[in-house]
């Protein structure tokens, strides 16, 4: 959905080829959401579709057939940005982690690889939040213009990041528990 | 290259009546010169046990601790104050204030413990307040501070003197987020501008994130120990 208006927003900025779109878009997303040429022309030829979004040839443009036309948004298109600004987004977060789904499918009989896993999982958080906030850093002490949304996006990384690392060891916490407490009833039983 | 600090199989026991608590239970770390190393942990797995014994506030039940290679163990209480006075600086959780003093007088007390009031000094002492965002509040005695103005107070104390090592407590612990990135940047500046060594003690992953390596004690052992670069 967001590819939509993020190509209507960054050729609210200037007119761009199809093929720079991906560089910029990748771009004011702070580098989190690669997209490939593929979304991008499919994106393109509904908003012409739409007509939010035209293309036009530019006289001695070198490529064939996309790659030919300079896009641009048109006053509909516009019209249909600020809409789009305007409102809030409703939704939280889906749960639809990959890590959730494992859990869920994990035998709860075998808390070592629940364990395992939500381990493995916690180094890979924490690698990659050390990764941002270098990437903060290199950002702080460059001669960059605009930093400070690039610096909010990668905010939103490791707030992201930190929400889920804590959710983890709460698991760990409350599935250690659920087996402490199994193990004392097994041991009355025995006794 | 030779490790700063070094600890082999450090133990720590306190005892509580009859009870033995286990703070520390074989903790072995190497920490190498100009290095900034995050410890994490949830609370009571011995975070606050390990640094105290590392700044050589306290000594360890087993093990040994090297401290630019030499032997904890081995040194005398005077020879262990002088090492605290001219080689550490340390940011505790509780702040640690004396409350006659100002934030100045607060920040200016291990220069002038160590004999350094030149005006220099006491420069440095403003620039490190004004750094953390205190520069207003020179005259503020704790009571009429709050509890992250407090810590930006003992922040600029523990660097006033450019301590080789910067050991610090939770730095973040009472600051809001956009205060503790400040901080953190701060840290990391005297890591990179200055060659300090930091061990910083955290549950905050956010503040973790700024160290080279992140130890992570559970029930006074450590469990896991990654390279974040
Ligand atoms: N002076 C003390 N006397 C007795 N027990 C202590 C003392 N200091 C710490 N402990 C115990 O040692 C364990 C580790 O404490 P601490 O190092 O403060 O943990 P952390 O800083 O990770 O929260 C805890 O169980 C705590 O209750
Ligand atoms: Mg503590």
């Amino acid at each position: 959905m967001s590819v939509r208006y993020g190509i209507l927003g960054l050729l609210a900025r200037e007119p761009q080829h199809g093929y720079e779109l991906k560089n910029s878009f990748e771009e004011a997303a702070g580098g989190f959401w690669n997209i490939n040429y593929g979304q991008i022309y499919i994106t393109l030829d509904s908003l012409v579709k739409e007509g939010l979004v035209e293309g036009k040839v530019k006289a001695g443009g070198e490529g064939r057939g996309h790659n030919r036309k300079v896009f641009s948004i048109t006053p509909d298109g516009l019209d249909e940005l600020k809409r789009w600004l305007k409102a809030p987004v409703d939704k939280v977060r889906p749960l639809r982690d990959e890590v959730f789904v494992k859990l869920a499918f994990m035998d709860p009989s075998n808390p070592e690889m629940i364990h395992d896993l939500l381990d493995e999982q916690r180094r890979l958080y924490l690698i990659k939040m050390a990764e941002l906030t270098r990437r903060k850093q290199r950002l702080r002490k460059s001669r960059a213009k605009d930093k400070l949304i690039a610096d909010l996006l990668m905010d939103a990384g490791l707030f992201h990041a930190e929400a889920d690392l804590r959710w983890l060891e709460h698991c760990k916490a409350k599935i250690d528990s659920a087996q402490r407490s199994r193990m004392n009833v097994a041991v009355r039983n025995d006794g | 290259m030779k490790a700063q600090v070094t600890l082999e199989n450090v133990a720590k026991c306190y005892t509580k009546g009859t009870m033995e608590i286990r703070a520390l239970d074989g903790v072995s770390i190497d920490v190498k010169r100009g290095e900034f190393v995050s410890i994490m942990g949830a609370s009571g797995s011995g975070k606050s046990t390990l640094l105290h014994l590392i700044g050589a506030l306290d000594r360890s039940t087993a093990g040994e601790i090297y401290l630019e290679g030499k032997a904890l163990s081995s040194l005398s209480d005077d020879a262990l104050s002088d090492i605290r006075r001219e080689r550490i600086g340390f940011i505790f959780q509780q702040f640690n204030l004396l409350p006659t003093l100002t934030s100045f007088e607060n920040a200016a007390l291990p220069t002038l413990l160590a004999g350094r009031a030149r005006r220099e000094d006491r420069e440095r002492v403003r620039e490190m307040l004004a750094a953390v965002g205190m520069g207003d509040r020179l005259d503020h005695k704790p009571e009429e501070l709050s509890g992250g103005q407090m810590q930006r107070v003992a922040i600029a104390r523990a660097l006033s003197m450019q301590p080789a090592i910067i050991l610090a407590d939770e730095p973040t612990g009472n600051l809001d987020s956009k205060m503790g990135e400040e901080t953190l940047a701060i840290l990391k500046e005297c890591q990179e501008s200055y060659g300090q060594t930091i061990i910083m003690v955290t549950h905050d992953a956010k503040a973790a994130a700024y160290g080279d390596r992140i130890i992570t004690l559970k029930d006074g052992k450590v469990v896991e120990e990654l390279e974040a670069i």
